[in-house]
This record gives C-alpha cells, sequence and structure tokens, in this order.
C-alpha cells in the first residue's frame, strides 16, 4: 500500500510519521519519487515571480489623515451595494459609450438627416439650452421634456456634496465613466447638431438622461454611508 | 522581492514612525508593501482586491502603530493584518457571491493517487502553468497551500485562522496538492529532467 498524500506531505515537511510508512516511502520508488515531487512543488511555489506593487502611498497618506478613510476600511454593507451598483451602470454605460463610437467612427451607417430640428445647433450647453427658445421650439415636446430632465439632473448633480478626498477606485472608474459618456454624447451634439433630425436628437438627448440618472444615483449612494456606518 | 522574513525594522525607524515621522511611515510602506500586494495577490488571486488589502492594511498598520508590542517580529505582525485583511475579503458578501458562481470547493482529482512514471525528482514545473493552476484552487485550498507552503505557516496556525482544526487544514492541503498535481498534469506543462545521469 502506497504512502497517501498526506503522508508523503509530512515527510516532506519533516513531521513525524509512522515508522512504517517512513520504511515504505524508503523502499518505494513511486512514493519517492511522489515526494520529491512535492518538494519540486512547493520549491516552484516559492520561486513564482513576483509583481511590482502599485505606489499607493498617497492614498493611503490621505487616508491616514481623514476619518472617513480610516472608516472606509472597516466592512460595510454600503461598499457591497454601492460595488453592485456601480457594476451594472459602469456596464450600461460602457455600453452605450461603444454604441456612440461605433456611430462616430462610421457616421455613414447612420441614415441620412431628414429634418432639422432647429437653424440652431442641437448642442445644449447646460442650462442656457434648455431656455433656447428657438430649439424648444422646433423640437416637438418630447425633445423638450428630455431637454428639461436633463438640466433637473445636472441642477441635483450640482447640489449634492463634493466628492471626498479618498475614494474607492472602482466607484472613481464608473463615475468617470459616466462623465465620459455624457461628453461624449455633448461633442457629438456639437459637432453634428445641424445635421440631427429630430429621432437622432432625441435619441442623444435619451441617453444623456439616462447618463445623468446613473450619475445621480451613483453619486447620492456616494454620499450615503453614514446611514450604513457601523 | 524579499519575503516578510527576510524584513525587518530597527528600533529608531519605528520609534519615529510610531511618533508620526512621515518619512519613517514612506519607509515602512516601501519596505513591505512589495510582499503585502502579492501576498494578497497570491491569496485573492486578483490585482484590484490586492491593491484594496494593500491599502486597507497599510491604514491599519500605520495606525496601530502602538499596540505593536514585540513579541512576534515586525514584519509577521504586519503579515497578520495583511492575511486577515485577506480573509475579510474572502468572507465578504461580493467575493462571497463571485466565488459561488466558481469553485467552491476543489473537485476530487482523477490523478491523485498515481503519478506519471517520467515525473521524476527533478521536474520542473512551468510558472505560468502553475500560476493558472493555483487559479484552479478554490480560495481556501489556494489560501492554505500558500500559507504553509510558501509563507511557512504551521497548520495549527492556518487551522486558528480559519476557525477550523489542523486535522482540517491538512486534509486541505493533501487535497489542494492533488488538484494542483491533476491541473499540472491535465496541461501537459512539466518538462521531464534531461538530466541522464544524477538522480534522474
Amino acid at each position: 500500500m502506497h504512502a497517501s498524500i498526506e503522508q508523503l506531505l509530512e515527510l516532506r515537511d519533516k513531521r513525524p510519521i509512522a515508522a512504517e510508512v517512513f520504511l515504505h516511502v524508503e523502499g518505494c520508488i513511486a512514493c519517492r519519487q511522489r515526494l520529491d515531487g512535492f518538494g519540486a512543488l512547493r520549491e516552484s511555489l516559492r520561486a513564482l515571480p513576483d509583481a511590482p506593487a502599485p505606489d499607493l502611498w498617497r492614498t493611503i497618506s490621505a487616508s491616514l489623515n481623514t476619518p472617513e478613510g480610516i472608516r472606509r476600511t472597516k466592512p460595510d454593507r454600503y461598499a457591497y451595494g454601492l460595488t453592485v451598483a456601480a457594476s451594472a451602470i459602469l456596464v450600461a454605460a460602457l455600453a452605450v459609450m461603444l454604441k456612440l463610437r461605433q456611430e462616430i467612427i462610421n457616421p455613414t451607417t447612420s441614415p441620412p438627416p431628414a429634418v432639422a430640428v432647429t437653424a440652431n445647433p442641437a448642442i445644449l450647453p447646460d442650462v442656457a439650452a434648455a431656455a433656447d427658445p428657438v430649439l424648444t421650439s422646433g423640437a416637438g415636446p418630447e425633445l423638450v421634456e428630455l431637454v428639461n430632465r436633463s438640466h433637473a439632473l445636472e441642477a441635483a448633480l450640482r447640489a449634492l456634496p463634493e466628492r471626498r478626498v479618498v475614494q474607492r477606485a472602482g466607484t472613481t472608474a464608473t463615475i468617470m465613466g459616466l462623465e465620459d459618456g455624457v461628453a461624449l454624447i455633448d461633442y457629438r451634439l456639437t459637432r453634428e447638431g445641424r445635421q440631427l433630425d429630430t429621432t437622432q436628437s432625441r435619441e442623444l438627448w435619451q441617453r444623456r438622461v439616462d447618463l445623468l440618472n446613473s450619475l445621480v444615483n451613483v453619486r447620492y449612494a456616494e454620499v450615503q454611508p453614514a446611514a450604513y456606518q457601523r | 522581492m524579499p519575503r516578510f522574513s527576510d524584513l525587518e525594522v530597527d528600533e529608531v525607524t519605528l520609534a519615529a514612525a510610531r511618533s508620526g515621522d512621515s518619512r519613517a511611515r514612506v519607509g515602512i510602506y516601501r519596505r513591505f508593501s512589495g510582499p503585502v500586494f502579492n501576498l494578497a495577490r497570491r491569496l485573492l488571486g486578483g490585482q484590484a482586491q490586492a491593491e484594496e488589502v494593500l491599502q486597507d492594511t497599510f491604514v491599519e498598520v500605520l495606525t496601530n502603530l502602538n499596540t505593536y508590542r514585540g513579541e512576534a517580529p515586525f514584519a509577521f505582525w504586519i503579515r497578520r493584518i495583511a492575511v486577515n485583511k485577506c480573509l475579510m475579503t474572502l468572507r465578504s458578501p461580493w467575493h462571497s457571491r463571485r466565488a459561488s458562481l466558481e469553485l467552491a470547493e476543489d473537485p476530487p482529482a482523477a490523478g491523485e493517487v498515481t503519478m506519471h512514471e517520467d515525473h521524476g525528482p527533478c521536474r520542473m514545473v512551468d510558472q505560468v502553468a502553475l500560476e493558472r493552476a493555483l487559479a484552479g484552487l478554490s480560495d481556501t485550498s489556494r489560501l492554505v497551500v500558500w500559507l504553509h507552503d510558501v509563507e511557512g505557516y504551521t497548520h495549527g496556525e492556518i487551522a486558528a485562522l480559519l476557525g477550523r482544526t489542523a486535522s482540517y487544514s491538512k486534509s486541505r492541503l493533501a487535497r489542494a496538492h492533488a488538484r494542483l498535481q491533476a491541473l499540472l498534469d491535465n496541461e501537459s506543462v512539466t518538462e521531464p529532467c534531461m538530466q541522464v545521469s544524477n538522480n534522474c
């Protein structure tokens, strides 16, 4: 009867083992090979290359000077919930951004503009655009509604407190992804504003509203941790 | 990169760090960040989680320097904090949920009892394949293998960490090795020793 793996590992680690097992392994080529194999595997594990550690000193130093940073190290349900929500939103935002990028790269795939929304560019930089009577007069009620919702969400974002100095990398990445998505839409509205028909404008504004809505949700969740702190 | 057992901090640096000296604190971070990060990377299997553990470990180390009494080497004190952070991550709902979709228990290895004839004592294990095989272990098995075989933890210490018995740790280690061997054999990643004379 050959020695078991557990017995061979005991032998490898030079721990006491039954004499008959020791004698068997001494005289058994198969067991000795396996024993040597376990030793070699341990050496291989120890020889695995290390990766360079990222330089997180600034973040750690900021955490040490911020009570929030120290509190952050405690496990909380908030972090779990926020991570799940942020991940879902990030996936959605990336999908929107990918689609937008594809459209920008291949503008020929878009149908030719049938109706210009307005003589003015379709881009509505912040609040000024919502009040633009020229745009809203020719855009239809749905588009006006989207524009108004977009500005309401932007106002809600501005009303939230500023972000903390120390942030979770995952949350920051999500927020940056959403902001990039909004910026990409704004870029497209600026560049192609005059050529966009009503449907295209509505689509872009709908995406803008969706992204801003996600952004508000993430930022709102971010400023709520105190409610879950233990 | 040095391991925990190779590192130590002198009393002067430690005292300076306790009193808030930023150079001493940075020095401690620079010296131990590599071992902490790599330990976390091995135990958790992910870069992002390892970074979180690295950050959380040093925040705890530097805020609790005054509680270090010197009973154990300073490096081992840091390592204990890092291992606890890793365990907290492994037990977190987020990680548990992810792990539940993966391998919670190592399946029995087909080649547990026998070993191929050509896998002699001099075989070399390919590092990439070994990394992949390690990743194929369950979280607990990977933790037991790494802490025992690389970090030198005893079965008693591992048992205390996991809230189990030493026998559990031993049996887990044996199963993990069987699984590792099976994974390595399946990928044909081993190279027979080329030395004809000597031991081969």
